[in-house]
């Protein structure tokens, strides 16, 4: 087995929290599937037999009551984190260390890509990496796509990412939080590395590949709370700084500089050489950047890449915006996004004389009455569409009942939802369970359960 | 003083040869050499002689200018492609029917074919005079199929050891070398005829007859077949290429180059099932035909095909890697990550080489037997060698294996096949490991030592060093010779597209020698002062060429002309079988674009040559340089003329047979 895939669904959806008070995060459908249900299609297209799932623990039984594993047809290992901690995402890999042998693969549950593994993990194989990340070009349309119950735009935090374009090495990732005005490149750096792209329009995607040492080297710094925040930049950040003593394993040195635990266990026994390592690097004819005196890599011995996806579809449905989006592209997108997958839930078209579009997907018993507009929108499991409904960029989920001649346009509608008779909602989010009045007018609103909200 | 030693051994090496040819005449004997190209089955002591006459024969022939005596019943195919320098003579039982002759009078077809030069060789007979007779008794036959042929027998000799004793080693191996020396000198001539004749396709149509026949020999008759289906599964492909190609035009390039792709593999399944087909129909064969493939598919281009350097078409040509991994699976995978990686390394040149290709590759080996468990109900030694083979079939498709790989394969799986099957798996597998730690350490590190102090010795102070690009054994030699004290100094000769010669110049200035870097292109002007020209080689042949990065065989004769020795550090274990005598017949092809990327300054002239018609780009990999140019090959078991190759594996084989 090449690589080990780590699924991170602990996620809190802290920038939808509207919607993740009833559901879990990983749970809330994209196109009438949980949304997990894409990057674990994606990894058994790629040939991974089973992977390794973290919820937080309040989730474990909505999860395994989705019956995702037999979705996919995989064998899950579903990890749950204990609630009472607000774990990072180092943390949960902290916590599933034992379960690792070998590389691994890690996703958030949140990505919908149509992107090919391959291509990141040839990268990675080519220049025996330490870490590799994919990154993505922003699509505009998905960020500034209007999220339905919010005033004002949610401020988009910019990763900058430097990158040597034609080698694909990272020079720095960081969060533009982490710079103040500029953004300091160190001079050494640049003469080794003399082109340079700094990136402000790149996405980190969560999908990181990742070497059996680095976890090891992640386990023993316990202060790392979270990968893409603190592992990440600090790898990247390390990848050049060698040891004082030259000759020597300089991750000895880098490790120590982190933590002075005792130098017998460090990262040098994790990562591993090999035997013939100093007779292969001396035999390689291969020919360095021309003009420096240094070995192959620059000796670098920790080496970070990252793949920037030229074209193609990556969408990280992790704002209220980008999950409304994503939901409004996926019956376009379906095939690229999915290989060709059938649908785990038939969206079948209902027989009435309701007008639907290809642009929209209905679930299994959904009733529709008739006069019924649908246009963009994916209506979920079991939902009562009573007559002369008009439904416009919504998403409604399960068990969901609108009454008749209601209109809604770009409404998000939690599962057992209900819109009394004739009510217009524009830009509303429904919460799970909650009632809309009849005739209510309503727009730009959040329609929750107050205590609820606060008990989270 | 070093050359005229030198000249000496040579000299009495040369004396000793002719006078073991003279007494060479038992030839092979053995029934179990069946391979799929070749016979030798030969009871008697006269075939050598018979075959050596034979070849003088086919000499005689060919020099009549094409006109056979059709009393004779040879055939020649003088429309064969300049790249299959095939020779077919024939001599049948006179019991036999004779052969109805046929004439191609269809000129256009003639001069297409040959114009095209679309006869793709299969890889087997790629190369080769094929002998074809039958003495007085009907069994005795031999077919030679040329050089290949020669070096195959010997390999499959040495395997068969109950059979062939090592007297009788040694006879086939002079046999082998007196036909090398006799078949060269017919191939050339055939070589030059084939050439003029596909140069000027149209003079010569009118003239060409091919004479068929219904021959009774199955063999024959099936290259014949196969030639002609993939010939018409080229001529099909162009056609249906052609047409493609102008309803594509206006479509993307990018678009293009995946269809391209798609339709290299299109192209070579047609000539397989083509291959099949007529394999099947064989018994009525004689009748010209071939079911006409229909393949409309406009997707279909054959620019890649269409972009092959005429001459160089039967080779594997290079494709990107892209579509390599594209099916692999991430995880549980039948490949070891460690090849995958390996593979991707080799073929994006982070591993490059010969020697640090052997080394990653039997540390990956390495890593693999480490992680191996014998599958239940199976034999370790067959079972592992079987995955092995696989792994190499991949590693071959990611880049031509090196012979040094090659060959370290071949150790490898011959300590893996004499394994007592009683043993068990940790036992075997810890043999395995220390197997593989003795082959790195005594063939390539410490061999590598000896190279670079026997080096030493022919380092002189004032010495003026030239060498070629990188080599990792002449670099250690002279990073050796520097520490030693001596005083002398390095060119580093260099050239497009990759530029090695920077990383032998890093490594020299590091160690602080006195370095001038040049390009190929002033290596005349350079040569007036250097004393000695030091050249790294990728593998020595059987026959003493030298095959080495190219442009080595350009250094050497400028070498000659200026009377400068040129001495060549190899590693024994990278000596080959192998009998070639040009570059053309067996290369590597390396990326095309690499030779258009890096073009200052306007990097975008050539960004679309796929499109120029008129436009070929070959960028080669290796040549030959023969063994007249060499002064003499510096090995770890001493300083050898390039003839003795044959000498020193027969050596190694038969040690490794006694083992």
């Amino acid at each position: 087995m090449e690589f080990q895939a780590v699924v991170m669904a602990a996620g809190r959806g802290s920038r939808m929290t509207e919607l993740t008070t009833g559901c879990p995060k990983c749970l809330l459908p994209v196109g009438n599937v949980p949304m997990i249900w894409y990057p674990l299609n994606l990894l058994k297209r790629n040939g991974f037999q089973e992977a390794i799932v973290i919820v937080p623990e309040m989730a474990k039984n909505e999860v395994s009551e989705a019956r995702i594993d037999t979705k996919v047809d995989m064998k899950l290992d579903i990890v749950t984190i204990p609630s009472s901690e607000d774990w990072g995402t180092a943390e949960s890999i902290r916590y599933i260390k034992d379960k690792i042998k070998v590389d691994v693969l890690i996703i958030s549950c949140d990505l919908i890509t149509d992107f090919e593994l391959h291509q990141l993990a040839d990268v990675y194989r080519t220049h025996s990496a330490s870490l590799a990340m994919l990154l993505a070009p922003v699509s505009l349309s998905l960020v500034n796509a209007p999220a339905p119950g919010q005033k004002g735009k949610h401020k988009r935090v910019r990763d900058i990412v430097g990158i040597e374009s034609h080698t694909g090495r990272l020079m720095f990732v960081n969060s533009e939080a982490d710079f103040e005005e500029n953004v300091p490149l160190r001079k050494f750096i640049l003469t080794r590395h003399p082109v340079v792209q700094v990136h402000s329009d790149l996405m980190d995607a969560h999908l990181y590949l990742m070497s059996k040492w680095l976890v090891d080297y992640l386990v023993e710094n316990e202060n790392i709370t979270t990968i893409k925040g603190e592992l990440l930049p600090s790898v990247v950040k390390k990848q050049f700084y060698h040891s004082k003593t030259e000759g020597k394993n300089d991750i000895t040195n880098m490790k120590a500089s982190v933590t002075s635990v005792d130098p017998k266990k460090d990262i040098h026994s994790h990562k591993k050489t090999g035997e013939w390592y100093d007779l292969l690097s001396e035999l390689s004819t291969r020919s360095n950047q021309w003009g420096s005196l240094d070995d192959c890599y620059h000796g670098d011995q920790v080496r970070c890449y990252g793949y920037i996806m030229k074209d193609g579809l990556c969408v990280r449905a992790n704002t209220l915006g980008s999950y409304a989006e994503v939901n409004r592209l996926i019956p376009k997108i379906w095939d690229s996004v999915t290989g060709n997958s059938e649908r785990p839930i038939s969206a079948s078209l209902s027989r009435s004389k309701s007008q639907g579009g290809d642009d929209s997907m209905i679930g299994e018993g959904t009733n529709i009455a008739d006069k019924v507009t649908i246009k963009k929108s994916i209506i979920g499991n079991h939902c009562q569409l009573k007559e002369k409904v008009k439904l416009l960029n919504c998403v409604i989920m399960d068990h969901v009942t609108v009454e008749e001649g209601s209109t809604l346009q770009s409404c998000i509608l939690c599962s057992n939802a209900f819109v009394g008779k004739g009510s217009e909602l524009k830009d509303c989010i429904v919460g799970q369970q909650q009632r809309v009045m009849d005739l209510s007018k309503l727009s730009n609103d959040v329609i929750l359960e107050i205590e609820k909200f606060i008990e989270i | 003083m070093d050359k005229l030693k030198l000249g000496g051994n040579q000299g009495s090496a040369n004396k000793k040869k002719r006078n073991r040819r003279a007494k060479s005449s038992n030839f092979i004997e053995n029934d179990h050499m069946k391979g799929p190209n070749f016979k030798v089955v030969d009871k008697t002591s006269e075939s050598s002689t018979q075959a050596s006459n034979m070849c003088s024969r086919v000499q005689n022939e060919q020099s009549k200018d094409n006109k056979l005596a059709p009393a004779e019943e040879s055939t020649i195919n003088p429309n064969l492609s300049e790249s299959q320098y095939t020779l077919k003579h024939k001599k049948r039982k006179s019991k036999k029917k004779k052969s109805p002759i046929r004439t191609v009078t269809d000129k256009e077809e003639v001069s297409m074919l040959s114009a095209d030069g679309d006869i793709q060789l299969s890889k087997k007979n790629g190369f080769g005079i094929n002998l074809d007779s039958s003495g007085q008794a009907s069994e005795e036959k031999i077919v030679v199929s040329g050089l290949e042929a020669i070096k195959t027998a010997k390999t499959k000799v040495y395997d068969h050891q109950t059979l062939v004793k090592a007297e009788n080693l040694l006879k086939s191996t002079e046999l082998a070398d007196s036909l090398t020396g006799t078949l060269k000198s017919s191939i050339m001539s055939t070589h030059e005829a084939l050439k003029e004749e596909s140069w000027a396709p149209c003079t010569g149509a009118g003239k060409q007859q091919r004479l068929d026949s219904r021959a009774s020999n199955e063999e024959g008759q099936k290259t014949k077949a196969q030639l002609k289906a993939e010939r018409k599964a080229a001529f099909e492909a162009k056609r249906v290429a052609e047409v493609a190609d102008k309803r594509m035009s206006d479509k993307q390039t990018q678009q293009k180059s995946k269809a391209t792709l798609r339709a290299e593999r299109r192209a070579v399944q047609e000539a397989q099932r083509a291959a099949k087909e007529v394999s099947k129909n064989e018994k009525s064969a004689g009748v010209k035909k071939v079911h006409k493939k229909t393949s409309d598919d406009p997707r279909v281009s054959q620019q890649e095909v269409r972009k092959k350097v005429r001459l160089f078409r039967h080779l594997p040509q290079y494709h990107h890697n892209y579509l390599l991994t594209r099916n692999l699976r991430l995880a549980g995978s039948d490949l070891h990550p460690s090849i995958i990686g390996l593979g991707l390394q080799i073929s994006q040149g982070v591993v490059r080489g010969s020697n640090a290709r052997c080394v990653a590759l039997l540390t990956a080996l390495k890593e693999i037997i480490q992680d191996y468990i014998t599958p239940p109900h199976k034999e370790l030694s067959r079972d592992l060698e079987a995955k092995i083979r696989n792994y190499m079939n991949f590693l071959n498709q990611c880049r031509p294996v090196a012979v040094s790989m090659a060959n370290a394969v071949k150790h490898l799986t011959r300590f893996i096949t004499k394994m007592p099957s009683n043993i068990n798996d940790s036992e075997a597998k810890l043999r395995l490991c220390e197997q593989i730690d003795t082959f790195i350490k005594e063939e390539i590190k410490l061999a590598k030592q000896a190279i670079s102090q026997n080096a030493g010795e022919n380092i002189r102070n004032h010495d003026v060093v030239l060498t070629y690009t990188c080599s990792s054994s002449v670099k250690g030699a002279l990073c050796d010779a520097y520490d030693e004290g001596k005083n002398f100094r390095v060119v580093v000769v260099d050239a497009r597209p990759r530029l090695d010669g920077r990383e032998m110049l890093r490594c020299l200035v590091k160690k602080g020698i006195q370095c001038s870097y040049v390009l190929i292109n002033a290596v005349p002007y350079i040569m007036q002062e250097v004393t000695k020209v030091m050249l790294g080689a990728h593998s020595l042949q059987a026959n003493g060429y030298v095959m080495s990065r190219v442009g080595c065989s350009q250094i050497a004769l400028i070498a000659r002309a200026y009377n400068v020795p040129v001495l060549v550090c190899c590693e024994t274990y990278k000596f080959s079988e192998h009998v070639h005598t040009d570059s053309i017949v067996y290369n590597e092809l390396a990326d095309p674009n690499e030779l258009v990327t890096e073009l200052p300054p306007n990097k975008q002239t050539l960004e679309n040559w796929q499109d120029i018609p008129s436009l070929y780009l070959l960028n080669l990999e290796y040549d030959l340089t023969p063994p007249d140019l060499v002064a003499m090959v510096i090995t770890d078991i001493g300083n050898l003329p390039c003839t003795s190759v044959p000498v020193v594996l027969r050596v190694k084989h038969a040690g490794s047979q006694e083992v």
